[in-house]
């Protein structure tokens, strides 16, 4: 069978020399080239300065601004040449997402499949996507563990039977045992939307209140631990006093074992009560965080050898800096409590946005802490979201093998990195399917496609994933079906389920991120389900 | 596929048995994990010796690895298996020590737990043992409050095969019968079964707490034999079900020559279910139900009442009207056949469930389960 090839605008050079030439005169010469190509087709041209040290060139191309990056990959002496759609891409909606991406494809189109630049001597080459290079996860399993008996099918079929019943199978298999205690500071009875809200959760277990916002912290400290394994705490409010809630408040509730849910109001009254998947994900994410997930993803168990993986981040904000470290199983049953720990005493430096630094006292301490997070031995995957050094991970690996917990290996994950749009989409059978394409560079980078369908800016690019450790190493087909386990983990969003683009992980940290956890005393202990 | 015998659908635990041995094929082509696919294999292979080489992914599960070799050609490769098991063990032990942390106990528990019924598999199939003497001992040391039902299973493992009383210890009873733990399930079934053949003093409290089990699993699984795409867990429950219930003799006993089945009926089930059933129906004999009201009331009391009420109808037929004006109390002429109507209307449904009484204890004796 004839593999199909997939347009990408990502090129790719080898450093012919033992030197690598440095990134700025890469850029530099990269771009006096497109001023020529763009000269040449009568395309303008935007340059002007951005911020510190920082230039904004771009090239506008049908009518949209096309920006490029340059990275180099020391390691396998590669550099990377990315093109993606900019402007004011909060504002894109699918169509003009579709619409920029196709500009953008065609722009490399008419550049060229090799760009030849003097610096270095670099030949850069464009990169394809191919149906053989990809992975078909619709014979996963979905099991619903809540349901009588409990049952499973495969994902391609879960979500056929999905869009067939219009998410119906989900409501039945969602168990009724539930108790919803709703705040709010304006929508008390009788008041719309809480009528709405009360109608629809009512089908799934007891709907108590509305009660004062104000009496939420009270309320849950007071309540008992029976009442608290099966209920959630529901904020129904305006947007902007859910979110200084969010920020200030759900850490206390998370601390506190109760699973808290935001919910605006304007969703209550235009999409709950029109559109079944909405209601699906609100119905499945309240379920999951009250630990009783009505469906879940199951990879094929050869794929896992490990135990589980350890996801290692900062916590930064304005507000706070702290350190945080996740523990996620990857076998069923695997055990019995998956949590995240936060930290204000491991100190760090980011000496650039994507990567962190830590003296070695600091990586001895943190070994510690995961000793004790981890509390047994194991093989584990650790998963970085930011660069680390590599005397950082060895010493930490090293560490955490005194302590007899074993590590296979180690990603840095990246949403950002190398952004570059592909014709993947544009074949309507490629759309919402179950087919994720990957390309692998060199030894140890790989770029995922993890978005099947799109809907907002960041749909169209890849995920980065660079094998970090073992430094041998080559990073294979089956270290990215880990990675996209652990993003497709996230099924409780089923209605989004073809745009899960990061891995559960790395989400809960930007969450994370969000909240103002205050003051902690060595460290925070959180279920990892209350946090999704 | 579903079985359907007297009219009842899985009316006995063979039946669970032999629908848990119909969806072999199934399993071990279809996309199951490799412990479902090895305890079906298991299943097959104590029902009717044939085995299947399954590939076992994850090899470094000492479990998986047991079970694996119980089925397999080699005798030798189960001794290193569980070497290499109680080896696991000790360091999750280890762990649990040295770190106190909850989650290395909950590791320890639980694989502790999956042991059991290891332990029985091994005795069973290959007279093997996982767990030693001073294993159990030093296990005991660090088992907390919670896992009283553990203690009692290990507790019975120790004297499974002894003989080393002359009754089982009070403790093993009193926590078989009050068991809560759904991991020792299957390991309670069967303990209970082996001590109350091996300590007939106490067979027919252990055997009360064996068919409460049995009919538990056999109510458990009767809507859920029949579905498909059952989940692997489910699917490893049956099976561990119905290995359980075949090394009980719940299959091997219906293929018995007849004189043989009345003797196994009558050492091993006849006496203590007789004596439950019996006592169980005079206590429980009538059931009214009303809308909102449901009570029970007993035989002794029916007989009580219908005796009172003859007794009124005496006083009738001989001092008519009656009449015991200090109390206020007359019975006009009117209600004299009320006393005999209503007797006889008691006698009748006295009669009706004495004579149910024989056709429910044989239908509960099918079923391996009293009522």
């Amino acid at each position: 069978m004839n593999s199909r090839k997939y347009g990408t605008t990502l090129y790719v050079a080898s450093v012919p020399g033992k030197t690598i030439p440095p990134r700025f005169e890469v850029r530099k010469s990269l771009w006096e080239h497109f001023k020529q190509f763009a000269d040449k087709e009568g395309l303008s041209i935007i340059e002007e300065h951005e911020r510190m040290q920082k230039w904004k060139q771009r090239i506008v191309y049908n009518g949209t601004q096309v920006s490029f990056r340059v990275m180099d990959i020391p390691v396998d002496k590669l550099y990377f040449l990315s093109f993606q759609p900019a402007g004011d891409v909060s504002r894109w909606g699918r169509s003009a997402n579709e619409k920029v991406a196709t500009n953008v494809l065609e722009f490399c189109n008419n550049l060229g499949s090799e760009i030849t630049i003097p610096s270095g001597d670099l030949v850069f080459k464009r990169v394809g996507l191919s149906d053989q290079d990809s992975i078909d996860i619709s014979n996963w399993e979905v099991t619903c563990p809540h349901s009588h008996p409990a049952t499973k099918s495969s994902l391609g079929d879960f979500l056929r039977e999905t869009g067939q019943t219009r998410y119906e199978n989900i409501f039945l298999s969602i168990p009724k045992e539930n108790e919803f205690h709703i705040f709010t500071q304006t929508f008390f009875k009788g008041i719309e939307p809480f009528p709405q809200l009360r109608n629809i959760l009512s089908n799934f277990g007891l709907v108590k209140g509305p009660r004062e916002m104000m009496t939420a912290k009270e309320f849950g400290e007071k309540l008992a631990t029976r009442i608290k394994e099966k209920s959630i705490f529901v904020f129904l409010e305006e947007s902007p006093v859910l979110e200084t809630w969010y920020e200030n408040l759900k850490i206390f509730f998370d601390s506190n074992q109760i699973p808290t849910q935001y919910i605006d109001e304007k969703t209550v009254r235009n999409k709950l009560p029109r559109l079944p998947g909405v209601r699906a994900n609100l119905l499945l994410e309240m379920l999951t965080k009250m630990g009783k997930p009505p469906i879940i993803l199951q990879a094929p168990e050869e794929i896992f050898i490990n135990d589980g993986f350890l996801c290692l981040s900062d916590v930064v904000n304005a507000r706070q800096r702290l350190f945080g470290a996740l523990f996620t199983y990857s076998k069923q049953g695997g055990g019995p409590k998956e949590e995240v720990q936060i930290y204000d005493d491991i100190k760090f430096e980011t000496p650039t946005r994507y990567s962190l630094e830590m003296t070695n006292e600091t990586v001895d301490l943190l070994a510690r802490k995961i000793h004790k997070l981890i509390g047994r031995r194991l093989k584990i995957d650790i998963l970085l979201t930011k660069r680390w050094k590599e005397e950082n991970i060895e010493k930490l690996i090293g560490m955490l093998h005194e302590s007899k917990i074993e590590t296979e290996k180690v990603y840095y994950l990246s949403s950002r990195t190398s952004r570059f749009v592909d014709e993947y989409l544009q074949e309507s059978v490629n759309y919402r399917s179950c087919c994720y394409p990957y390309k692998i560079l060199g030894k140890r980078i790989a770029f995922l496609k993890t978005c099947t369908e799109i809907r907002i800016f960041p749909n169209l690019f890849s995920l980065y994933i660079e094998l970090m450790w073992p430094k041998n190493a080559q990073i294979t087909q089956g270290d990215l079906e880990k990675i996209l386990w652990l993003v497709k983990k996230r099924i409780y969003r089923i209605q989004e389920f073809h745009i899960l683009k990061n891995a559960e992980p790395v989400w809960i940290f930007r969450n994370l991120r969000k909240m103002y956890v205050g003051e902690i005393r060595e460290r925070l202990t959180i279920p990892l389900r209350l946090l999704i | 596929m579903r079985l359907v015998l007297a009219g009842e659908e899985l009316a006995y635990p063979h039946e669970l048995i032999l629908s848990a041995s119909n969806r072999y094929l199934s399993v071990i082509k279809g996309q199951y994990r490799t412990r479902t696919k090895l305890l079906a294999n298991l299943l097959n292979f104590v029902l009717k010796e044939k085995r299947e080489k399954i590939k076992i992914e994850g090899k470094e599960d000492p479990a998986l690895l047991i079970l694996a070799s119980l089925t397999s050609r080699s005798p030798t490769s189960l001794d290193d298996r569980i070497s290499e098991y109680r080896k696991r063990l000790n360091e999750l032990m280890e762990d649990y020590q040295n770190t106190q942390s909850e989650t290395a106990y909950s590791s320890f528990i639980n694989f502790l737990k999956e042991g059991i019924f290891l332990h029985i598999l091994c005795k069973e199939i290959r007279r093997s043992t996982v767990f030693l003497k001073e294993d159990i001992s030093k296990f005991a040391d660090i088992l907390d409050y919670r896992e009283n039902n553990l203690r009692a299973v290990f507790s019975a493992i120790q004297i499974w095969g002894t003989q080393k009383y002359d009754a089982v210890p009070y403790s093993i009873v009193f926590e078989f019968t009050s068991f809560k733990d759904e991991a020792l399930r299957e390991a309670v079934i069967f303990l209970s079964y082996v001590l109350a053949v091996d300590y007939p003093k106490s067979k027919r409290e252990l055997l009360v707490s064996h068919y409460m089990l049995v009919r538990q699993v056999v109510n458990e699984f009767k809507d859920v034999v029949s579905k498909e795409n059952l989940a692997d867990q489910v699917l490893e429950n049956l099976f561990k079900v119905a290995i359980t219930l075949f090394f009980c003799g719940y299959l091997r006993t219906l293929r018995l020559p007849n004189d043989e089945k009345t003797h196994y009926i009558e050492e091993i089930i006849h006496l203590p279910s007789i004596e439950y059933s019996l006592k169980k129906t005079f206590d429980e004999v009538a059931s009214i139900s009303l809308p909102y009201i449901h009570f029970k009331v007993p035989l002794w009391l029916l007989l009580a009442i219908d005796s009172i009420l003859l007794v009124l109808h005496w006083f009738n037929e001989i001092y008519l009207p009656l009449e015991i004006s200090q109390l206020g109390i007359k019975f006009p002429t009117v209600n004299v056949p009320t006393f005999l109507f209503f007797a006889f209307l008691i006698s009748v449904f006295m009669l009706f469930r004495l004579y149910k009484l024989k056709s429910n204890i044989l239908k509960n004796f099918r079923r391996g389960t009293i009522e």
